[in-house]
């Protein structure tokens, strides 16, 4: 033990150098090639790093970069061929309604045209040819979109919004101020 | 393709570099990390295996551990770790190695005697709180002072005296109570 922590007791001295005596042991003479050994029993963790650095990191990049883009160019194409998509119905065995009815997408319920997105319509509407219609509607809500069709044949008239004209404003006129002993350097 | 290749070469470079330093710690602080570990285990067979442990997570880090200061610190401090989570481990486990090179005894009495006295202040040094146990530990190894115990530890000199102080005095009652 150091001279400089100042110990007087001799007992003191005598126990430090008993557990210098029971710290005093020396490792094995292969103890440094034991290491060796079991370093080189894990080339795995350097090999794995460069195989990160040098492969991995550059084909994911590369693969993140093709599914951006894929998905957004997806996303810029699918909603424009079904947003406006009109839907035509048969008319329902013994109904009176004599012609087909054609239901644009402003008469299809809102909750019934997002189901039958839901069920497919995307991949429905990418398949059929330009000429053919688009039936965005589930199927299970056929009939009754049917009988929607048959109470309403004709979509209600709703009047043109009034065109308004465009508010002209005219600029504000003050007139001068005409006050010959009024002002602030005359009074001076 | 020559840049690329210079670069590899460089790598290859660096890391012989650091190999040939690591061998150089690992020659000249075996010693130290074994005795870390085996002031805390007690059994060579285990405390080598956790020095070489140690060693092999320092050779993992040793781009960050070049500095020699900093990697003796490094090392004593996970060893230490490996150390007590190893002693956790196995503290139900009886058979501990009990010899112990003890000085040279004149009679068969003093040789009993002797090897009474350092069984029961193993056993004080065991039972004192793990943070007086390292700092006797360390200073009983390699004649470490006050300066280097702190730097290897991390913590400032008035800690490791204070300490130093504390465990000295604790082990000296256990062994007075004991009348040894």
């Amino acid at each position: 033990m150091p001279e400089h922590l100042n110990v007087q007791d001799d007992d003191l001295h005598a126990m430090d150098r008993e557990i210098s005596q029971l710290l005093a042991v020396e490792p094995s003479a292969d103890f440094a090639a034991k290491v060796r050994v079991r370093i080189a029993e894990q080339p795995m963790a350097r090999a794995a790093w460069r195989f990160w650095v040098m492969a991995v990191i550059p084909a994911a990049a590369v693969l993140l970069w093709l599914v951006a883009t894929t998905d957004y160019s997806a996303h810029d194409r699918q909603p424009s061929s079904v947003a406006h998509a009109d839907v035509t119905l048969a008319p329902a065995p013994g109904n009176s309604v004599q012609r087909p009815v054609k239901v644009g997408p402003d008469a299809v319920p809102n909750h019934i045209r997002s189901r039958g997105l839901a069920a497919g319509g995307w991949r429905l509407a990418a398949r059929l040819q330009p000429g053919e219609p688009e039936i965005l509607i589930d199927p299970s809500l056929t009939a009754a979109v049917r009988r929607l069709g048959a109470e309403q044949p004709t979509l209600p008239d709703v009047s043109p919004e009034p065109s308004l004209d465009p508010v002209v404003v005219e600029p504000l006129k003050v007139p001068d101020i005409v006050d010959g002993g009024t002002k602030q350097g005359d009074r001076q | 393709m020559n840049e690329w290749a210079d670069s590899l070469e460089g790598l290859v470079t660096v890391d012989a570099g650091l190999e040939s330093e690591f061998e150089a710690r690992l020659r000249e602080s075996s010693t130290l990390a074994f005795r870390v570990a085996y002031g805390v285990l007690r059994h060579r067979q285990d405390a080598e295996d956790v020095a070489q442990d140690a060693f092999v997570r320092a050779h993992r880090s040793f781009r960050q551990l070049r500095d020699r200061d900093r990697f003796r610190a490094w090392l004593v401090r996970m060893t230490w770790r490996l150390a007590i989570d190893r002693w956790r481990a196995d503290r139900r486990r009886t058979a501990r190695e009990e010899a112990v090179d003890m000085p040279q005894a004149a009679s068969l009495e003093q040789q009993a005697v002797a090897h009474d006295r350092a069984t029961h202040l193993r056993a004080a040094i065991e039972a004192l709180p793990e943070k007086l146990r390292i700092v006797i530990v360390l200073a009983a190894i390699e004649e470490h002072d006050i300066r280097e115990v702190a730097r290897l530890l991390g913590v400032p000199e008035g800690t490791v005296k204070s300490r130093l102080f504390l465990a000295r005095k604790a082990l000296a009652e256990k062994l007075r109570c004991l009348n040894i």
